[in-house]
């Protein structure tokens, strides 16, 4: 039901309570809430092309997207994961140091009791033999190089709404 | 009500702090039972609010405010940053700026995005702002882009509020014609090692000699450069000056927040209920023929669809 001034006519009120009108009694604007997302790098990887072009991916699917820059600890990327409460975390890793970065992350998060409803996704140069040990770790699925944008994001959409094996 | 998510917020838990802001930004159910709750715990931390264009360096001045301030505080963050008016997503990249956010558990950083709200906005941030003060931060800074009554209207829920500035830059008169001069207790000039400062300082000192401030203080300028943090002490002490002269003043900054708060949900409600009334009205044709007839005045057909005469 809409908000109705004090002394509304007869001709307002039923405007207002018609079922048909979205406008209710929240005077939030915005159709839903965007999901947030952060892009993050870890360790001495130096390359952040991709992890831009995913961020503005995502921002151009409508997510809120925080990137937190180069060469950050696992603990910084549990910190920003945490106090931005968001619901995608992205990692991208070209140097070959995720058997060593990743597991940290999501030690923290689950610490934090975070990993559970996050979904973490791991893009960039990930050998296929160790997709195993990761997605057993927490992660949620791995992209390699060639993914299309498309894929990813319809991945995350899906796995934020619980359809696909989290 | 979220009793559990409750719990921990008081426990300290930033994991609910940042939960708790979600919910309260999202008006997701039982948000407002949960800010009712967090009121009684607010009242105690002071707001520096800052503005100024895109790129004349306010993340990293805040980053370097905050590493100052956190020596004898908790310090908590608040970053405003634009959103698509087409997808609605956002890039939110003040936090790459502050590294000690994710390294110091004194300081906690919130990106927040404008979503395309105009009163929402104003709505989230001081709602965020309640959850940040009931948390028990001793002061917390909002940062937002200066570019319309929106952020002039976020950054007044601040007790000091900044304007930032750099050398060399159009956007200066632009954001002075703007009206955002009104707003500043202190201007800072960022990127002072610039070969133009001189000038720039010389401009602002002219403006601020001629422009009356409400309330009798004089806005002071602040010559700083970010990156170094060169000056970011005697911006810290001209802040603890301008909140001296506030408590000598009687100035309470978190009664002012209440009123403005209560003040942009009015305004938001009254904006929505004037879209329903005007899509009411167009699709009325009897309500637009009664004026075209002579029948009634478009005053009398304003006040019948709000069901209120103001006169």
């Amino acid at each position: 039901m809409g908000f109705v001034p004090r002394g509304a006519s007869e001709r307002l009120v039923a405007v207002l309570t018609d079922a048909s009108h979205e406008p209710g009694m929240s005077v939030d604007v915005s159709p839903q809430d965007p999901p947030r997302c952060l892009i993050a790098k870890l360790g001495l990887d130096g390359h952040d092309r991709g992890a831009h072009v995913i961020a503005r991916a995502f921002r151009d699917a409508g997510f809120e997207v925080v990137y937190s820059g180069l060469h950050r600890t696992p603990e910084e990327v549990v910190t920003a994961a945490v106090d931005e409460d968001v619901d995608v975390l992205g990692i991208s890793m070209l140097s070959g140091a995720h058997e060593t970065l990743i597991p940290p992350v999501l030690s923290g998060l689950a610490t934090a009791d975070r990993l559970e409803d996050m979904v973490v996704i791991v893009g960039g140069i990930i050998p296929d033999t160790d997709h195993e040990e990761l997605l057993d770790a927490g992660v949620n699925a791995i992209f390699g190089p060639g993914t299309p944008m498309e894929e990813t994001v319809t991945f995350v959409r899906s796995a934020m709404r619980g359809d696909v094996d989290a | 009500m979220h009793e559990e998510l409750v719990r921990q917020f008081h426990a300290g838990d930033r994991a609910a702090l940042a939960r708790v802001i979600s919910v309260l930004e999202n008006q997701s159910d039982g948000h407002r039972e949960l800010l009712q709750h967090l009121y009684p715990s607010a009242g105690g931390a002071s707001v520096i609010g800052v503005t100024g264009a895109p790129g004349v360096g306010k993340s990293t001045l805040v980053a370097a405010l905050a590493d100052l301030l956190r020596a004898d505080a908790t310090v908590a963050v608040l970053a405003v940053d634009p959103s698509s008016p087409t997808t609605g997503g956002a890039i939110l990249g003040d936090r790459i700026r502050m590294p000690s956010a994710n390294t110091d558990e004194r300081i906690y950083v919130r990106s927040m995005s404008a979503r395309g709200r105009q009163g929402g906005l104003a709505i989230a941030t001081g709602v965020a702002l309640t959850a940040l003060d009931a948390f028990g931060f001793d002061r917390i800074i909002i940062e937002t882009v200066g570019a319309g009554q929106s952020e002039v209207d976020i950054v007044d829920s601040a007790d000091t509020t900044l304007v930032v500035t750099q050398p060399t830059s159009g956007d200066d008169i632009q954001l002075l014609k703007a009206g955002i001069i009104e707003i500043a207790d202190i201007f800072v000039l960022n990127k002072a090692d610039l070969p133009a400062a001189d000038i720039a300082m010389l401009d602002l000192e002219a403006l601020i000699a001629e422009q009356k401030h409400a309330g009798g203080w004089e806005p002071k300028v602040c010559e700083t450069v970010a990156t170094t943090t060169s000056g970011v002490d005697a911006l810290t002490a001209a802040i603890a000056t301008h909140q001296a002269w506030l408590r000598e003043a009687g100035s309470d900054g978190h009664r002012s927040r209440t009123v403005a708060t209560v003040s942009w949900i009015i305004a938001a409600t009254l904006d929505q209920t004037k879209s329903t009334c005007v899509e009411q009205l167009t699709r009325d044709s009897d309500l637009i023929e009664a004026i075209h007839t002579g029948e009634q005045d478009p005053y009398a057909t304003a006040f019948e669809l709000l069901g209120a005469d103001p006169v």
